[in-house]
Order: structure tokens, then sequence, then C-alpha cells
């Protein structure tokens, strides 16, 4: 038995034998993601996602694996496409348990804050359809697969250097046929609340893939004005119960106007449709926000009121969208926009931590405590 | 096996049943010199002692399943983690019972089917005792029996998911039977019946770590077929369409 042990010792994978850590990247509710290289074999660049270590004598009580690790190693390893983020390894080292991921140079958030805040200039219409037919790509094929994502938005979009798009953090995403209990039971809240869509705001317990279709329309939304379109206030949950976010509410009718019995049939019977009441009602300025946003595409304007539908079962799909008129008018989509239209981005910025195979040329920058992620405040994916 | 998850191994493993006793004997030699010949012969699975361990643990996972109310196929899959375990495995350095509960709790985030660790430590612990004391509810079960039991039974979890190479990927030959069933038009009440119970009880022996779920679902229904002796069907035709 001894020696049984000591065999299986001799074999186990050490993280940092078969990987060199070349910097920290940011970090979250689940853990830290650093960029590493495999010190055999081919010069790749990838993400090691290390979830964070069971510890005993912790303040909650722990439960085990995250469900949402869970999720997202059982979905990774059997999706593989190209705007996917593909899962190369699974290692338990440490007490902890670390995901081999591809690494992304980008993630649309930093490409959407160096526009503004550096750049000052939008995005060109090129690069947005791309990147836009992309994500409709990845998400038709999680679709296609029955699993809704769950928590779409610009951060958790990857971008490679010469950008590709690979659609990201799977810890929300399920699969949704034949649940066996409705999708609310499993987790109350999902989507970040500006890319929420109007039936999961009003309480809805039964959800489709619309709800993806919503985020993407935020998202290309984002793109075409570089700010978020809902950008609501968010009121935090206090005693186990779920608030009604009525301000997020209020900005998508200031904008799409108050949805109509005609638009929407089904919203009556929504749980917290008693709420709408309380709004004054708005027009459908959509058009205006467009105008506004200096975009002149006339499909591209319809596409976006497709993905922004209010009923759920009208809202268009992937498969539709990746079809839409938009992306059949010039400028069409390319898969590398960025490597064909010579745009380069500055790189993420590393940090270096104690796990780090530190170099002496790297002064140590900051030692990266709970609160996290100075050196990453661009690439922070905390929510 | 402590990383499984390399591109060779994207696709479902499946291991005959010569691979798995030639497993389990090889481990047996190396611990303990006793040579014992290599052969296939039914009782060396059967009688083997991690395979004993594991019908055990079987039999346990069922009726704490039934005790929290947790649905067939997660049953199956935490019986089915279990027999991956005791095959890669053969003696775990872990205790028996711990390595039962850990397999339930890691098939229960599975199959999206979550409760409560405390649940399933209170109802675990109730039912681990001998003799079995009926008169106490899992809700009076004190929270410094269940907390000592998550200590051993995390790190237990921990064991179990590096066993099975984090392969968190799900089949469900229970969908897949009633689509057969329906498809075969058989007798709901008497065969549809006796092969759902087939198909439970395949998964307290190696079948499942041995052949994919669509063969289980398969021939769990066509042995109910031939049990009907009344009436007995060749299920040939059957089995020929379906994989046509």
């Amino acid at each position: 038995m001894e020696n049984y042990k000591r065999k299986r010792e001799k074999q186990r994978v050490r993280v940092r034998s078969k990987y060199e850590i070349i910097g920290f990247i940011s970090s979250g509710t689940y853990g830290r993601v650093y960029k590493a290289r495999p010190r055999e074999g081919p010069q790749v660049e990838l993400a090691i996602k290390k979830f964070k270590p069971e510890r005993e004598g912790e303040a909650r009580p722990s439960s085990g694996i995250s469900q949402s690790a869970c999720r997202e190693i059982g979905l990774c390893r059997e999706l593989h496409h190209e705007n996917i983020v593909e899962l190369c390894e699974v290692l338990m080292d440490d007490n902890a348990i670390h995901m081999v991921m591809d690494y992304a140079e980008f993630d649309l958030l930093s490409i959407m804050q160096h526009h503004t805040h550096h750049l000052r200039k939008p995005m060109t219409e090129l690069v947005i359809k791309s990147l836009l037919w992309q994500l409709l790509n990845g998400v038709s094929y999680l679709h296609a697969n029955l699993i809704l994502q769950r928590d779409l938005k610009p951060a958790n979009i990857m971008i490679t250097s010469s950008g590709v798009v690979k659609v990201g953090d799977m810890g929300l995403a399920r699969v949704f046929r034949r649940p066996f209990q409705p999708l609310y039971n499993g987790d109350k809240v999902v989507v970040t609340v500006w890319y929420r869509a109007p039936e999961l705001l009003l309480g809805t317990r039964h959800y489709t893939t619309a709800v993806d279709m919503w985020s993407v329309g935020c998202i290309f939304a984002e793109m075409l004005a570089l700010r978020p379109i809902f950008k609501g206030d968010e009121i935090k949950m206090e005693k186990k119960q779920i608030p009604f976010q009525r301000n997020q509410v209020n900005r998508i009718i200031e904008v799409l106007g108050t949805p109509s019995k005609e638009q929407w049939p089904t919203m009556e019977l929504m749980p917290d449709y008693a709420q709408m009441k309380q709004f004054r009602n708005y027009p459908n300025a959509l058009k205006a926000w467009f105008t506004n946003t200096g975009h002149k595409s006339e499909t591209g304007l319809q596409l976006l009121s497709s993905l922004l539908e209010y009923d759920p079962e009208r809202r268009i799909t992937a498969e539709d969208a990746l079809d839409h008129p938009y992306f059949r008018e010039e400028p069409r989509p390319v898969r590398h926009p960025f490597l064909e239209q010579n745009i380069s981005y500055p790189r993420r910025r590393l940090t270096l931590d104690d796990l780090c195979d530190a170099k002496s040329q790297h002064p140590k920058i900051s030692q990266h405590s709970e609160a996290g992620a100075s050196g990453s405040s661009a690439m922070n994916t905390v929510v | 096996m402590s990383s499984a998850s390399g591109s060779s191994h994207q696709h479902m493993i499946f291991m005959t049943r010569a691979s798995i006793v030639a497993r389990l004997n090889e481990h047996n030699n190396s611990i303990s010199n006793s040579k014992t010949p290599a052969s296939a012969e039914r009782n060396e699975l059967l009688d083997h002692p991690a395979m004993i361990a594991a019908a055990k643990s079987c039999v346990f996972i069922k009726d704490v399943s039934r005790s929290l109310g947790f649905p067939a196929r997660t049953i199956s899959t935490a019986q089915l983690l279990v027999h991956r375990v005791y095959v890669l495995r053969p003696s775990p350095s872990i205790g028996s019972n711990d390595l039962t509960i850990a397999c339930l709790l890691v098939a229960a985030k599975m199959e999206e089917t979550t409760k409560k660790l405390r649940d399933i430590l209170a109802h675990s612990y109730l039912l681990s005792k001998q003799p079995a004391d009926s008169s106490l509810e899992p809700q009076s079960v004190s929270s410094t029996i269940t907390d000592r039991m998550r200590t051993s039974v995390v790190a237990a979890e921990q064991y179990v998911m590096d066993a099975i190479g984090f392969d968190f990927r799900t089949t469900h030959p229970h969908l897949l039977f009633v689509k057969l069933a329906k498809m075969a038009n058989v007798p709901r009440q008497t065969t549809a019946v006796a092969g759902w119970e087939i198909l439970g009880d395949a998964f307290f022996t190696t079948l499942p770590v041995q052949y994919p779920s669509s063969v289980i679902a398969a021939g769990a229904l066509c042995l109910a077929w031939n049990l009907d002796c009344e009436d007995p069907k060749d299920s040939t035709p059957f089995i020929l369409k379906l994989f046509s």
C-alpha cells in the first residue's frame, strides 16, 4: 500500500513543473487567472484558471467543488468550436483545481475601454460586424448543443490578437433540455444586470436561449456606442429576497419604449408584471439612440431591434441572426479583423504574484490580496 | 491518471471486462505478492474486494438517494462514478463511506440536482448507523456530526474528481430507454417497467464502465423483452433496425 501511494505521488503532475507561469491576469470570486506557457512542446500561450483552494476553518462551510466549476469543466470538455474557449487540461495541485485553457490576448471590455480612453474614436463598422458575427457564431453553436451561456457580457468575450472571438466563462452555462426543475430554482439570479433580458427582470420562472440573444443585443449596442446601452444601478439583494431591478427596467423602457400588449402578449403572465405600472409611458427611441452613435447602417438598426425584442418568443435566434442582411452588406465580416485591418491594441498587462515564476528583471509589483487586482483594473472581470 | 483530459481523452473511454480484471489483478499483485493467475472468469470480477466494496457503495447510494429524493439519473451517475473510482484506484486511500458520499455529491452537481451538503451528510449518517435508528429525523442530526463528516467528504470529493479525471460529462441512458421503449411500442406496465428496473440494476455492476449508455439502454429493453415468458420475442430485428 505504501509503495502504491509513493508510486502514485511520483506520477502526479504538478502545475508548476509542467507550465511556466508568466503572470497574473485577473481575479474573481472563483479564484485567479494566470497566463502561462508549457515548459515542453510547442510554445503556445495558455491561461490557467486556479479555483480557490478548499481551506479548513473558513467562515462559510465549504460544500466541495463549486457547481460552476463542475459545469464549466463538464461543458468545456465537450465543446469544440472556433469561437468558444478551448479547455486543454484539468489538474489538481496545491489542493486546488486548475483549468488550463486557450489564452486570448484581449477581451471585448478592454478593447472598448481602449477606444473610449485612449483612441477616443469609435470602433469601425468592419470590426464591429466581424466581432458580432463571430460572437453569434459561437452562441449559435452553444444553442444548437442545447446550452445556455447565461452570462454574456464584454468581459467574458475573449478576443485573440488577430481578432478571433472566443466566448469564455462557462461558469453559469448549463444544458437546458428537459430541466428537472424550472431553471429559476437552480440559480435565482443569472446574467449581469446590464445585460439581463426583460423576462428575467420580470422574474420569469422559465426562460430560453432568448436571454442570451438579449445580451448579444446589448453587447452589439455597446460596441456601437462604446458605453452600455442600459446602464442601470443594480439593487443589491437583501435578506435573500430577490429585488425588482427598478432602475434597470427604467433604463430599458427609456430607450425601447413601454412594451405594449401587442409587442409582448405574455408579459401580463410575468410574476413581477404588477411592478410595470409604476413607470410612465415612453415612446420607442431606439432609432434616435442609433443615429446618435453615428452609425448609419439601416440593416444594423434592424438587427439591433430584432435582438432587443421584448417578447422572447419573437426575439431573433442566433442562427437567424447569422443570416441577417446586415452581414451580407459591405463591409462584409472577416475572420481575423485585427490582422486584416492591421489594428493592434496594447497587450494584456500582467502582474506578478507569489505563484509566478518571477524573473529578476521584473520587479514585484504588488501582492494581490482578496481586494485584488489593482494592476489589472482594465480587465478586471470581477462582478 | 492524475489528469485525464488531454487531447487523447476527449472521448468517453470504455474498458473491456478483461482489461478491468487485469487492472484489478495487477494492482493486487503490486500490493501483496500473492500470485493469482489473471483470467477473466466471471467470479473473478465480482468477487474482487474492490468490486464487493463498490457494490456495497451502490446499495448505500440507492438508500440515501431514496431518502433524499434524488431522481434515477443522479443515482445511476453516482453508481457509475463509484465503479470508475474502484476500477481506476482499486484500493482507495480514503474511507469507503466518504468515497460513497463524495460520489453522490459529485453526481448531484453533474446532474444539476444539487442539495445542501448538510442534508446529504445527515441522511447518510442516519442510514449508515447500525442498527438503523428510524426515530431520528435528518433535520435533528447535530451539526457537530455533519461538520465532522464534511471535512473528510470534501477531501474525498477531490480524490474522486482526480480519479475520474474531471470527467463531468453525463450520459442519460434513462431518457434513451424511454425513447427506445416507445419506439418498440412495448407494453408499458410489464416490459417497460421491467426494463427500467433492469436498467437501474445495471448500474450496480461494471457494465456502464464497459459500454456506452445506448448499449446499456438497448440491452435492458431486450432483456426485459425476453423475460416475458408467455410471449418471448426475438429482439434481433429491433437491434438491427437501431444500428442500421
